[in-house]
């Protein structure tokens, strides 16, 4: 009988107003009903069409994992902290410039700089500030890339960018996104609906590692310290230092993290995703080895992009020391754990995880690990 | 062509009500006409300021009612006669003013015609106003005809002026808007030169000797009533069942008797005068029957009265009774019709009558929805309202938190009203209150109220009442945003000026009354802004309902699409790509057609697109910024 309502309705009633939606931007940039609006999803009317893709891109409905991994790597879906890997490894742009700006190692710009450069993608699509607000922006030159660097931890609903690009004959696009974005659009791919999204033309997604994001309101917080125009970045250093970095042209704010952590969505907590399972190439910091990136390798395109990257000169790799790997486990394993624990607690029911699909002992073995 | 003014005693014209209304007034030697416009009422004054030069008339379109009845007044107290004219919900402004004026007494005739609208076809109630009039004590005559209109307006001016307070003349949608044969009668010639004499007092002290002093007029105007000439009975000497009735009760009084033949059963009362009660004459009337109906519009007034004279005269017994609206035989609510009165008549006669079949009505409404083009209720193509309410809709929307107008009387109270609206409206009282309640909700902070509050008005409701609400905002620091609507017209009842346009009721430059500048002077924050800008216009919305900082004004200034002059062209044409707009497959879902609802886009069922209708299309353009597809163009027109 819900079949019957209406997408946006179905949509409203089981992620919106549950606090579910993480502002990803999957369900926007398609229609005027759905709007982006300071870090919440805005339903500006009534929409009658029960097929809808606003529903079925939702990273937050009816995610079935198995299917979404095997449309992606082939396999079911594992249930492993960090999900399908290649190769984990650690990466820095060659280039001042890129390091300089970029948030670690600048290995997210370097990549689609080669991906542009190789016509692997014409197009990407990052988030960038504006005037304190980030946006999704579709980009195509190294100037575009180096003016999207650096991290504002608000939520930005990138894939509106994503879903509002008009693609001509043979572009291809590439995303940068954080899990739940990442998520989506596998999601995308497994649709019914799919030839009606920009998701066909989709070659390259590089996904970043997210503990959590930060809301709009925090914005307010934000200016008290700096004006936003002037914000480059923000960072969270490795514990103990339990700040929140605010970086401007010529300093570095500190921010107590419990005056932060208020800010951050429900959604962030329902979310098992740490390191961008459902990516081509997945980029994190590398804690304790400054200026450099972790990368999870998962798919063959992402491989020969940095191996592309790496014969250019763009790029140089090393290994990941097992201290390092190590602590990424735990970590992906310790919210993953979390997530299904408030997936569970929300919904009252073991087998009832809201929006996610999963088999009964993949749940148990990810609530029993520790 | 009928001239108003023709001095043709004798002669018989066509006249509307409201023009038979106006030519009592010019036939009694009026000299002053003030008013406020409003349906049913505006033509009286309208038909005057077209012959307030030829006559001499001073004619104005006042600020509001209760004005308009002081500048009738202050013609009366030197001597002159004057007409105020409003309508019923006029009456509830004027009353402040009525109430004291009666007590105060008048010198020169002064005749308040107030204008009922049964059913509210053009109004926000249906308010009957005789017990108002009747509260104030003040003499009450109800026309039936436009001859009858012309000749209690006339009548009921010399009255005045004979026992010294005003007398009220009731008309109501169905007298004022019909149109009937009327015998003139002569124009009065009145050179009197306007003075106030000193020696006299026009005021409402001492209250209890005043008070005593109206009573004695009341008891002198029944007198004078008992032989009304406006009060008589048409029907058999002793009728099986008497109809008692006032106003367009008459007529449809007689049609339903005609339409069952009862003619010589039934007869009909009709009663002209109704406060203060003819007893005698009624007595008399009660005396040839033992079974009543009532039929009035609108609420039991007469019915009600005559039930006290029935009861004081002893005639009310278990063998007599009175039928109306407190017996269900009447519905109390809601315009009369031949109908309704034909439905009463069979109760109480057992007369015979087949109404209509409803197979009938149904295929004559087919036949007409087969004829006539469907039109819904709403804004005109190019109305800046519709531009202006897009925007605050898409303002509370993003805002997040429930926001909501607090509406006024105008054309953009098709907002909550018709099928064109955004129903974003959620409160409409009277002319004024948006304001007035904005400033209350914008005090309730400290309660937990939060929702953002946009109280809007019109650029004539502004003048009429809401400056007072826009003072007291500002007064007690009040944390709303007032939107004065300013299309440069009183747009809803007919396009009279007002103090914002520049000219007067007779056509003639007058000095413009500044918005802006009394906002200003009230040291207000103010923006003006084109409500055509709709992207721009909701982003500045959104920040100012986040900043929560007292009383702010936004004025959307675009005068009214039905000002362009008709050699005018559109300044844009527009239409839409097909190659951009994709039908049902874009996953709009028709937003243009089904959610902005500009008449001028339609769908075009057979290739599945929309489309512009270029017959109504006025070429404003705004559409062209709400398609998700950009697919409505715009080029301006050239020359």
């Amino acid at each position: 009988m819900s079949q019957q309502l209406p997408g946006l309705d179905r949509l409203q009633k089981q992620v919106l107003s549950q606090g579910l939606c993480s502002f990803c931007g999957a369900c926007t940039g398609m229609c005027p009903y759905l709007v982006p609006f300071q870090g919440r999803v805005v339903v500006m009317e009534s929409c009658p069409v029960t097929e809808s893709r606003c529903c079925q891109f939702c990273p937050r409905m009816g995610v079935d994992l198995d299917l979404v991994t095997s449309t992606l790597f082939g396999v079911a879906y594992s249930g492993e902290p960090i999900g399908e890997v290649r190769e984990v490894i650690i990466a820095r742009s060659t280039e001042a410039e890129i390091r300089e700006r970029a948030q670690y190692g600048g290995t997210v710009s370097t990549l689609i700089r080669v991906a542009l450069e190789s016509r692997l993608i014409n197009t990407a699509v990052l988030a960038k500030l504006v005037d304190g607000v980030p946006q999704g922006v579709t980009v195509s030159s190294a100037k575009e890339i180096l003016d999207c660097c650096g991290s504002s931890y608000l939520v930005c609903p990138v894939l509106e960018a994503f879903n509002r690009w008009q693609p001509e004959d043979n572009d291809r696009v590439g995303v940068v996104g954080i899990p739940c974005q990442t998520l989506a659009l596998a999601h995308m791919r497994t649709s019914s609906l799919s030839p009606q999204s920009n998701v066909s033309r989709l070659n390259l997604v590089i996904g970043l590692f997210c503990t959590w994001a930060l809301s709009h309101s925090f914005r307010k917080v934000l200016a008290k310290w700096a004006p936003l125009s002037v914000i480059r970045r923000t960072d969270i250093p490795p514990p103990p230092a339990s700040v929140f970095h605010v970086y401007t042209a010529d300093r570095c704010l500190s921010i107590p993290l419990d005056d932060v952590r208020s800010f951050i969505p429900p959604a962030c907590a329902l979310c098992w995703d740490m390191t961008s399972e459902m990516a081509d190439i997945s980029i994190g910091a590398a804690e304790g080895i400054e200026g450099w990136n972790t990368v999870i390798i998962r798919t063959k395109r992402g491989q020969e992009l940095v191996r592309t990257a790496v014969l250019e000169g763009l790029l140089e790799t090393g290994e990941l020391p097992k201290v390092n790997f190590d602590h990424l486990m735990k970590s992906a394993r310790l919210k993953k754990r979390r997530a299904l624990q408030n997936l569970v607690q929300k919904s009252g029911k073991r087998e009832d995880l809201l929006y996610l699909r999963l088999k009964r002992e993949t749940v148990e073995r990810i609530l029993r690990n520790a | 062509m009928f001239a108003l003014t023709a001095n043709a005693a004798g002669k018989t014209e066509l006249l509307f009500g409201n023009e038979a209304i106006a030519r009592g007034a010019l036939e009694a030697g009026v000299r002053v006409a003030a008013s406020y416009p409003g349906t049913p009422s505006s033509e009286i004054l309208e038909n005057l300021a077209g012959v307030a030069e030829e006559a001499g008339l001073y004619v104005e379109w006042s600020v509001n009612e209760k004005v308009a009845v002081e500048v009738g007044t202050a013609a009366s107290f030197v001597g002159l006669r004057a007409i105020v004219s409003f309508k019923h919900e006029g009456l509830n402004v004027a009353l402040d003013t009525l109430c004291h004026v009666n007590l105060a007494g008048v010198k020169g005739g002064l005749v308040v015609v107030v204008c009922d609208d049964p059913t509210g076809w053009s109004s926000p109630s249906e308010n009957d106003s005789r017990a108002i009039i009747q509260w104030l004590n003040v003499p009450l005559l109800e026309p039936s005809t436009p001859q009858e209109a012309k000749d209690m307006t006339r009548w009921a001016l010399e009255l005045s002026e004979q026992i010294g307070t005003y007398c009220v003349v009731r008309s109501s949608t169905r007298v004022s808007h019909t149109t009937g044969t009327v015998t003139l009668g002569e124009i009065a010639s009145r050179d009197i030169l306007a003075y106030f004499d000193t020696s006299k007092l026009f005021v409402f002290v001492p209250i209890v000797k005043k008070h005593a002093d109206l009573l004695a007029k009341v008891e002198q105007v029944k007198e004078i009533f008992e032989k009304s000439q406006f009060n008589y009975y048409e029907g058999p000497e002793q009728p099986e069942l008497m109809i008692i009735s006032s106003g367009s009760g008459r007529l449809y009084s007689m049609e339903a008797v005609e339409c069952l033949r009862l003619e010589k059963r039934v007869g009909i009362v009709h009663l002209g005068t109704t406060w203060p009660v003819p007893a005698k004459f009624l007595e008399k009337q009660l005396s040839r029957t033992s079974r009543v109906l009532v039929v009035e519009e609108v609420d039991p007034f007469l019915e009600r009265n005559l039930k006290v004279v029935a009861g004081d005269s002893g005639w009310l017994n278990r063998d007599h009774a009175i039928y109306g609206k407190a017996s269900g035989h009447i519905k109390p609510f809601g315009e009369l019709s031949p109908e309704i009165v034909i439905n009463a008549l069979v109760r109480l006669t057992g007369a015979r009558y087949e109404s209509r079949s409803r197979e009938y009505d149904e295929r004559a409404k087919q036949a007409a929805k087969d004829l006539v083009i469907g039109r819904e209720v709403m804004w005109c193509p190019g109305c800046p309202h519709r531009a202006t309410f897009w925007t605050i809709k898409n303002a509370f929307r993003l805002d997040g938190r429930d926001g909501f107008v607090s509406g006024d009387i105008g054309c953009y109270g098709l907002d909550r009203r018709g099928a064109g609206g955004y129903l974003i409206t959620k409160i409409a009282l009277a002319m004024g209150s948006g304001t007035g309640v904005g400033s209350g909700l914008g005090k309730l902070g400290q309660f937990g109220f939060s929702q953002p509050v946009i109280a809007v008005c019109g650029d004539s409701t502004f003048y009429h009442a809401a400056i007072p609400a826009l003072i007291n905002a500002k007064y007690n620091r009040a944390d709303v945003i007032m939107m004065i609507l300013d299309n440069s017209a009183t747009a809803m009842t007919g396009f009279q000026p007002h103090p914002g346009v520049g000219v007067n009721a007779v056509g003639k430059a007058a000095p413009v009354v500044d918005i802006e500048g009394l906002c200003r002077g009230l040291d207000i924050p103010l923006e003006v802004m084109d409500p055509f800008d709709i992207t721009e216009n909701t982003k500045r919305l959104v920040e100012l309902m986040s900043d929560r900082d007292g009383v702010r004004v936004v004025i959307m200034r675009r005068p009214c699409i039905l000002l362009r002059p008709p050699n005018e062209k559109p300044p844009f044409k527009v239409w839409v790509d097909t190659l951009k707009c994709r039908g049902d497959e874009c996953g709009c879902a028709r937003y243009c057609v089904r959610v902005f609802k500009c008449p001028a886009i339609v769908w075009d069922r057979t290739r599945g697109r929309a489309q512009i209708d270029e017959a109504v299309c006025v070429g404003c353009g705004v559409c062209t910024c709400i398609c998700p597809a950009s697919a409505i163009m715009k080029e301006p027109r050239s020359e």
